[in-house]
């Protein structure tokens, strides 16, 4: 016959009591979380520079805006703080805000810091002085994408979204079962990777899925599944109310090894290496898709890639110490797939002076620089007005320099190599003015960035980035006589002024009222033209 | 006297730009992105032009939009030439090069404009605005993508 310890039974009671006890206090924290939740915004994950991953390449990421070289520390930034509408101006609670920069590769988004958006829709994010993709997105809306920096007040706004739903096979048909689906913004080679909108992992016997977060704008769905490359539909624009099926099918892809080595010739250990599919696209160029497939080369430069699609695909390697190399291929098949050499080198560099309309040179001008390669590069031009980028791959590049509340940007090509110079000069104000409103269903919009663009001439574009008021009014005053475009960026909708003669010009958007798409008109007959009615000229005018 | 001596002056001017640029239908308009520099090694294609009358404030024109990448093809938008008090005719609008504005794509009213990218490839929904510049009818093409794209634009 056993006996009770009471020792044992002592220990037990406390055990009891101490998990009783963690509990109630896990409990209570949870309730306070959710409290907490309900009154402020939540920063989802707090990034802190030490906290991000770091690449073992050494690579170092070029989207956060650095002090002067003496310390090349990255610059503190005011919050990033904006409020999250729908089109009828009804402010969202539990939109996901999240910020991505380009911490591990410049083709690689990665997650900078995330919030959800509270009970009056505000949401605020903490980051390092930089530019970031901001995407926002919540379940049975429409995501959007902006380009963000630290200080900015972002209102975006997200529309009740249409669905897709399909399968994901294997090339026997077979129903996959763990696969994910993200959706992507097509985006040209002369602007930063745009980070995917919405990422979502399925479990389903019968490889289903179901995607309710889709932007009004054409986009990539990707799937990806463990040992398979990704597969990519074609460019797909899903409006509310509309549920096309899409199927994937994903193959094993093909392996592809090389090496990877400097200009000497000598093999480059610890480099990054990954793959993208390019596909032509709705766009100005041709897009790349996100890395397909990544590995690291060894001590003898070599790398070896698994899983990589067929067609047409972008081979890039990065480290700390050279610009991005690329290599551009074709896999017809996967017995024919050549070994890759990747040569890095110093790359080229693109520098000069930014100066005023008079030829001034502007000291503390803000410089960015977007390419598919690099991502976002920042600078500052010094107290000469001069700026520098180094390590730059070759290709087309878009520039843009900010001083004060006026910003121009050009498009620079760059050669392999080349140390390329392009002065900035900021064009003169002028006397003309626009203004107006921005509302959602008739209801003011705060809060929302506006881009007020036109060209200034010799390649340049000017803008200006206002922001509505609580009366959701802007103005934007200096203009020259010329042609703008009024961009709501979080929607893309445009509306055109044309400033004359100084004039003050009124532009409002209503972002609940959507363009139709009109059909072509029949050209009609020659003499019901003539008989169309025309304005009188006035008599001064005549 | 002195009021008509400043509309002289003022349709003075209007001749001189007009000159340069504006709307013609009868000439093809071929669009150069100022990339680079603002070198002209860039074009998005040509436009050739239909008159298709009045509509409001605006003359329309139907645009043939013709890439050299791709030549199997063609893409469609509906242009809004802005009519002035000083060219309020559409007949003759579609004869000139008179000073104004032209729109098409969601940016203007009819919303209606597919083209081309820099290597040929069918482009859906574009916005263009062109204006008189000092080297003729310059603007904007905007690429309606989930990010809007904007490229400086020369029509010559």
């Amino acid at each position: 016959m056993r006996t009770k310890d009471p020792r044992q039974s002592l220990a037990r009671a406390w055990l009891f009591r101490s998990i009783l006890i963690l509990l109630v206090l896990a409990a209570v924290g949870a309730l306070l979380a959710l409290l907490h939740g309900k009154s402020e915004p939540r920063d989802v994950r707090e990034p802190g520079l030490a906290t991000w991953p770091k690449a073992r390449s050494g690579y170092q990421n070029r989207a956060l805006r650095r002090e002067p070289p003496a310390s090349g520390a990255v610059a503190e930034a005011p919050r990033l703080r904006g409020t999250v509408y729908d089109v009828a101006g009804k402010r969202i609670q539990g939109a996901r805000i999240a910020a991505t920069t380009f911490q591990i590769a410049g083709n690689q988004s990665t997650v900078a810091a995330a919030a959800e958006s509270d009970s009056l829709g505000r949401f605020e994010l903490s980051l390092p002085d930089g530019t970031y993709y901001l995407t926002g997105e919540k379940q049975g809306y429409g995501p959007t994408l902006a380009v963000a920096r630290g200080g900015d007040e972002i209102g975006l706004v997200l529309r009740r979204s249409g669905e897709i739903t399909g399968h994901v096979k294997d090339e026997e048909g077979a129903p996959i079962r763990r696969f994910s689906i993200d959706v992507i913004a097509p985006g040209s080679d002369d602007m930063a990777a745009p980070a995917p909108f919405v990422s979502r992992q399925f479990d389903a016997e019968d490889g289903a899925f179901r995607i309710a977060e889709l932007p009004r704008e054409g986009v990539f769905l990707r799937a990806t599944a463990e040992g398979y490359a990704p597969a990519l539909s074609e460019i797909v624009a899903v409006s509310e109310g509309k549920s096309p099926s899409i199927d994937l099918t994903l193959t094993k892809g093909c392996a592809m090894t090389g090496t990877v080595v400097d200009s000497d010739g000598a093999p480059l250990a610890e480099v990054l290496v990954d793959a993208e599919l390019r596909r032509s696209a709705g766009v100005m160029g041709t897009t790349s898709v996100d890395a397909a497939s990544q590995a690291e080369s060894d001590e003898n430069g070599r790398f070896r890639l698994e899983n990589v699609p067929k067609g047409s695909v972008m081979v890039r390697a990065y480290d700390g110490t050279h610009a991005v190399a690329a290599v551009e291929m074709n896999i017809e098949s996967c017995a024919g797939v050549p070994e890759v050499k990747v040569e890095m080198s110093g790359g080229s560099a693109l520098s000069g002076v930014v100066k005023d309309s008079d030829g001034k040179p502007l000291s503390g001008a803000r410089l960015t620089l977007s390419n598919r390669g690099t991502g976002f590069v920042e600078t500052s031009a010094d107290k000469g007005g001069q700026y520098r980028f180094e390590k730059l791959p070759p290709g087309a590049m878009r520039l843009e320099a900010q001083a004060g509340s006026q910003r121009v940007m050009l498009l620079v090509g760059v050669s392999p190599g080349a140390d390329v110079e392009q002065d900035i000069v900021f064009p003169s104000e002028g006397k003309g003015a626009i203004r107006g409103r921005i509302t959602a269903g008739g209801a003011p919009l705060p809060g929302i960035q506006l881009t007020v663009v036109s060209n200034a001439g010799s390649g340049l574009l000017g803008s200006r980035n206002p922001v509505t008021g609580a009366d959701g009014g802007y103005s934007v005053t200096g203009l020259r006589d010329g042609v703008y475009a009024v961009i709501v960026g979080s929607t893309g909708q445009v509306a055109q002024a044309k400033v004359d003669n100084g004039s003050t010009e009124s532009v409002d958007i209503d972002v609940a009222v959507l363009p139709e798409r009109g059909k072509v008109p029949e050209r009609p007959k020659a003499d019901e033209r003539a008989r169309a009615p025309e304005p009188e000229p006035e008599e001064d005018e005549r | 006297m002195r009021k008509s001596l400043i509309v002289a002056a003022a349709l003075s001017a209007l001749t001189i730009s007009s000159a340069a640029s504006a709307l013609d239908a009868n000439q093809d308009r071929t669009l150069y992105v100022q990339a680079f520099g603002g070198s002209l090694n860039a074009t998005l294609g040509r436009m050739s032009f239909v008159a298709l009358g009045v509509d409001g404030n605006y003359c329309q024109y139907l645009a043939a939009w013709e890439s050299p990448w791709n030549p199997n093809d063609v893409q469609l938008c509906i242009l809004d030439e802005l009519r002035t008090r000083f060219a309020p005719s559409c007949i003759r609008n579609e004869t000139r090069d008179i000073t104004t504005t032209i729109t098409a794509g969601s940016g203007s009213q009819s919303h209606y404009c597919d083209g081309f990218n820099l290597k040929g490839e069918p482009l859906n929904d574009v916005t263009v605005l062109l204006g008189e510049g000092p080297f003729g009818l310059q603007g904007i093409v905007i690429s309606q993508g989930a990010v809007p794209v904007v490229y400086p634009i020369l029509a010559q």
